[in-house]
């Protein structure tokens, strides 16, 4: 399915490809054509996946087979955080590589909304490299109706509930037009039509934006998973018992269950979750374009499970600024398996893409490519980057922003909230804050005015 | 020898007494009697006033004492709510806190309550009590029915429709 000039693009890459097959001939030649074609991209994207809750960050009995596989082929970027720990602004930033402050979608509801005017990698890969693209999935940014993206091929949604969607029976919105979901568990439906899309495009230079539900509560995994982990052991963070989801206003977060009932939940969540990504990392391979298929996998935010006394997102704490990141991307990345120690970011995602795809990043977009870090472990890293919220009723969490280097993470809160220091390799999980002591007083002048340099929007990319 | 009628207030205010208690155990203690300590409190909450409302009802309240004796828990619980909300939001938004789904259910579980132990009290005395009990029930029916339906009704369930008036009434940026 052509776009208004998709065929005219194609026709080139084809024409391009087989003039360098006649002229160079052989194995050889085709090898260096896939290095000059650019890459197909499908990016994974979940819903609230904590860092930690996978097989290959070593939880203790969640099962991810098909995402460890994608690790063990590619990079696992082992310090991936959100600017924003909250759905739609990390969305919006993942698509435009800006932060929230930058891109205006601030939270859920009612403080900033996505403007159709803001230019996506999608857009770009789709117009200056001639991509098909397709957007799959949870959209879930405030605003007037359907977004008018452009630059997409296929626009598969939904609506209901917030737009937050339904894990079973879904209705979706296809094009702009309503349409039935054909399976019942609504990952296994986005799956279906991604992996359509690829086998419909596969000719063309792809990128395949698959936005998933999963695992945002309700946790709902596949029936077949349903009670996967029922016995599984489950401890819970410090300090938290079964009920602190329910009381203290938590239970906005999604608490529905006794925590460590949730937990279980989820993690089967994430199984269901993984057999989709496998589902997708089969089709390339049934296809014959694992080799030329660049697939990167990511969340939006974590999430807390009890620590600090939170079921719920939005907090300065690791478990939700962490991500899960991981880009198998074969013949582009220095030592399949290995981890990357460069921090990276939400607002990196479009710089990335659009470099592999051979263009370079938007003015408009703060984050930097990752490339470099993918082909080189010495790649230099970012040395600091900037955390907000902006407060969304009736959740719990105010109003801050902050700043995170590689050792540090400080926080300015508005409202009734002191500021919070931690030195977050030393005390990962976050459990002294060190405001008030000698060691902040010496760091905070320089945090400060990190700070404020990030506020202003100036980098500290290495 | 006249019967001696005990205080009417005496057991919501042993109620409201077990659920401040259980509250301050389940904020500071170790988890494991935490968790025990949120049962009483949370049994208080949802059930304090079909225990509270009957018994200061037959301990001689009148409509208005035995209504405070019932309300008592959920209104204290919500007033403790809309303030740690002010931590957040301002006075207006911390106002418009009390309309979520989960405190009215809390209120029409309470009033419920109270409309059945109103019934019951009438049907074992023969008389009419001081105040409508029929528009009470009604009230509490269609409450939790709108409360059941609304919670799935074509997937706006009423968490959304609470943040859509949310939304409504304080625009912004």
């Amino acid at each position: 399915m052509p776009g208004a000039d998709g065929w005219t693009r194609r026709g080139l890459l084809r024409a391009l490809g087989g003039a360098a097959l006649a002229g160079l001939g052989g194995r050889r030649a085709a090898a260096r054509l896939a290095r000059r074609r650019p890459p197909n991209i499908v990016v994974i994207l979940s819903d609230n996946h904590r860092w930690d809750a996978w097989g290959g960050a070593g939880h203790p009995f969640v099962r991810t087979p098909h995402l460890d596989r994608l690790a063990r082929e590619g990079l696992v970027f082992a310090n991936a955080f959100c600017t924003t720990p909250l759905c739609s602004p990390a969305r919006a930033s993942f698509l435009t590589g800006r932060y929230a402050w930058q891109h205006g979608v601030w939270n859920h509801s009612n403080r900033g909304f996505w403007d159709d005017a803001y230019e996506t990698f999608l857009e770009r890969l789709h117009g200056e490299a001639g991509y098909a693209t397709a957007f799959i999935g949870k959209w879930h940014m405030p605003g007037s109706g359907m977004p008018k993206l452009r630059g997409l091929d296929r626009f598969v949604t939904f609506t209901i509930q917030d737009g937050q969607g339904r894990y079973f029976d879904c209705p979706l919105v296809v094009d702009g037009r309503p349409e039935p979901s054909r399976k019942a568990y609504l990952p296994e439906e986005l799956t279906d039509r991604a992996i359509e899309f690829i086998e419909s495009r596969r000719e063309d230079p792809f990128c395949v934006y698959l936005s998933h539900k999963s695992v945002h509560h309700p946790w709902r995994p596949h029936p077949d998973h349903d009670d996967l982990y029922a016995d599984a052991e489950v401890d819970l963070p410090e300090g938290a018992n079964r009920w602190t989801g329910f009381t203290n206003g938590e239970i906005w977060g999604g608490f529905e269950r006794p925590i460590d009932v949730s937990i279980r939940r989820y993690m089967a969540t994430v199984t269901s979750l993984d057999r989709e990504i496998g589902r997708i990392l089969d089709a390339l391979d049934a296809f014959d374009l694992t080799g030329e298929t660049v697939v990167l996998y990511t969340s939006d935010n974590g999430f807390l499970f009890g620590e600090h006394g939170h079921v719920e997102l939005r907090w300065p704490f690791e478990e939700v600024l962490r991500l899960p990141f991981v880009v198998r991307a074969p013949g582009r990345v220095e030592g399949p398996g290995r981890r990357a120690e460069q921090m990276a970011l939400n607002i990196d995602l479009g710089p990335t893409l659009l470099d592999l795809a051979g263009l370079p990043a938007s003015p408009t977009m703060h984050g930097r490519s990752l490339v470099p870090a993918m082909r080189s472990a010495g790649a230099p890293g970012r040395r600091a980057w900037l955390v907000e919220n902006h407060r969304e009723f009736p959740y719990n969490a105010p109003s801050y922003r902050g700043v995170r280097t590689e050792r540090h993470l400080y926080v300015e809160y508005e409202g009734r909230f002191e500021p919070s220091l931690h030195d977050v390799v030393r005390d990962p999980r976050q459990q002294q804050d060190i405001m008030g002591t000698a060691e902040a007083d010496a760091l905070l002048p320089e945090l400060r005015r990190t700070l404020e340099a990030l506020k202003r929007g100036e980098r500290f990319d290495g | 020898m006249a019967e001696r009628r005990s205080s009417p207030w005496r057991l919501p205010v042993a109620l409201v007494s077990l659920t401040g208690l259980s509250w301050a155990v389940y904020q500071s203690a170790p988890p494991r009697i935490a968790e025990l300590a949120i049962v009483p409190y949370t049994a208080c909450l949802i059930f304090g006033a079909g225990l509270a409302y009957p018994a200061a009802r037959r301990a001689g309240a009148g409509t208005a004492g035995a209504l405070l004796a019932g309300l008592a828990i959920p209104t204290l619980w919500l007033g403790k709510e809309m303030v740690r909300v002010t931590a957040v939001f301002p006075a207006g938004q911390a106002l418009y806190y009390a309309l979520n789904p989960l405190s009215v259910g809390i209120f029409v579980a309470a009033w419920s309550q109270m409309a059945v132990a109103e019934l019951c009290l009438q049907r074992r005395s023969g008389a009419r009590a001081g105040w409508p009990v029929a528009v009470l029930l009604g009230v509490a029916a269609l409450a939790a029915a709108a409360w059941v339906v609304g919670h799935d009704s074509g997937g706006r369930d009423l968490f959304y429709g609470y943040i859509a008036g949310y939304r409504r009434l304080f625009p912004g940026p």
